[in-house]
């Protein structure tokens, strides 16, 4: 899987680069030719968003690359490594981003004296923890699910395979997520749930409002992320069967 | 002799096209076999097959004795119509990339057949004239000690002096206990290296014989053969 990684790595590597000093590029702009500080906070996000984006789709481009390119299909590798490594590219990439986004953060609040979100971390060790490893979920889950909806519709030889393919997403997504609430509730934890967080939080840097149930995390969060753990596993499972007897190149 | 490629009624579809009707084949280990037909005839689609990019509609295919699969991927060694290099890479990397993927390639042979075919390692595979491309994937597939190869027309659309360097890296590279499937309409070209050969017309076998037998019975050589089943 390594190996695989690294050819992925290698050929999205001018790419990743290119993300890279124009994301530094920019936030330096932002630094030096901004004054405002809530502006500086919009652009340095928004420039991480469309990193974030950018990072986002290149796994699945990878992927999609991968599942007809002669020289991965020829290669005597088992199908199931063929999904992980670009979702595990995609993942380190965007841990890596995360990772300067948080240093970026920590640097910013502490030169601006802002220690309000210090105290609430401070305060919910647990809940900050939980968060970003929902959110590590809510990627790999979201990729693992992408990835199906792409194997699905590179296995249908005919017009419209792309269109099917979308259908096919949207029906999963909304599927699962119906029958998540309908498990689980209002539980949140992964992608399914994604859309109907109730968290409040400003984009100034200034956390207003954390509307948290600590109750929800030992009950119907953990259910709801076994639910989605299985789901992920079963389509794993019909993307390796789909990659070794339906996708042609 | 246990046959190293057998195809019992293979067939392919596709919707309402059929691009192989029951073919059945079996090939034999230490031949270099011409798999010849004019274009559509469905002699990339049966090499596909072979090599696990294509899936048959019907019928069952066995290499080595293996079902088309994980296993057999790795007895099989394919120059496929395009390149198995991606754009960024240089022939080093190229080579390294077949090297970490397949325990049998073998670099020493890699670097001997480069020498041969004057293709320098540092070279861009994205700047190489077709030719030397050509010349690249062939590197790349012979350099593995494979039991069968597969070459999809390893000499169209390159110039002769490029067709006689690839002719005679074939016969001096491959691994004689091993068994060639070469593909072509360019017969004249080609026919002094085959063993034997298939000839293939809209999907199905309509021959298989030894060039010698082809000789003795029917007094003819591969191309005049092969002028004679695909007359118009």
């Amino acid at each position: 899987m390594m190996k695989l990684l690294k050819y992925d790595f290698k050929r999205n590597g001018a790419k990743l680069l290119g993300v890279a000093v124009v994301l530094i590029l920019a936030q330096l702009s932002i630094m030096l030719l901004i004054n405002n500080i809530t502006l500086i906070t919009v652009f340095s996000m928004l420039a991480y968003m469309i990193a974030g984006v950018i990072l986002f789709i290149t796994p699945i481009r990878t992927y999609s690359y991968n599942l007809k390119a002669y020289h991965r299909k020829l290669l005597p590798v088992h199908s199931l490594k063929t999904i992980i490594s670009p979702i595990a590219m995609g993942f380190i990439c965007l841990l890596i981003l995360g990772l300067i986004m948080l240093i970026h953060g920590y640097v910013y609040l502490t030169v601006y004296e802002n220690t309000r979100i210090f105290d609430i971390i401070k305060m919910y060790p647990m809940d900050t923890i939980m968060s970003l490893l929902s959110a590590c979920w809510i990627m790999i889950n979201m990729l693992i699910t992408i990835f199906l909806a792409i194997t699905i519709a590179t296995s249908i030889r005919s017009k419209g395979s792309f269109w099917i393919g979308i259908v096919v997403f949207f029906i999963i997504v909304n599927g699962l997520s119906w029958i998540e609430n309908l498990f689980f509730g209002e539980s949140q934890w992964g992608i399914f749930q994604i859309f109907s967080d109730e968290s409040n939080s400003a984009v100034d840097g200034i956390v207003t409002n954390v509307n948290y149930n600590p109750s929800s995390l030992t009950g119907g969060m953990i259910g709801s992320f076994i639910f989605e753990l299985v789901c992920s596993v079963a389509f794993l499972y019909i993307m390796v069967k789909l990659i070794d007897r339906k996708v042609e190149a | 002799m246990s046959s190293l490629l057998q195809m019992n009624g293979i067939t392919k579809s596709y919707g309402s096209k059929t691009a192989l009707n029951d073919v059945s084949l079996e090939i034999g280990p230490g031949k270099i076999v011409g798999l010849l037909g004019s274009n559509g005839s469905g002699k990339s689609t049966l090499m596909k097959m072979v090599t696990g990019l294509l899936q048959p509609t019907r019928g069952t295919l066995t290499v080595a004795g293996l079902p088309v699969g994980l296993k057999s991927k790795a007895l099989v060694s394919f120059m496929p119509d395009r390149p198995l290099t991606e754009s960024w890479m240089k022939v080093r990397d190229a080579i390294t990339f077949f090297q970490d993927f397949y325990d049998d390639f073998d670099i020493v042979k890699a670097r001997e057949m480069l020498q041969f075919m004057k293709i320098n390692e540092s070279d861009r595979v994205s700047v190489l004239s077709k030719g030397m491309n050509e010349r690249l994937q062939l590197t790349l597939a012979l350099s593995r000690d494979a039991k069968l190869y597969l070459l999809d027309e390893p000499i169209g659309g390159v110039d002769p002096v490029a067709r006689g360097k690839i002719l005679d890296a074939i016969v001096e590279y491959y691994n004689e206990d091993s068994s060639i499937i070469i593909s072509t309409h360019l017969v004249r070209d080609i026919e002094r290296i085959f063993d034997e050969v298939v000839f293939i017309r809209e999907g199905e076998i309509v021959m298989h014989e030894e060039v010698e037998n082809l000789r003795i019975k029917y007094g003819k050589s591969v191309d005049d053969m092969f002028k004679e089943v695909y007359a118009e």
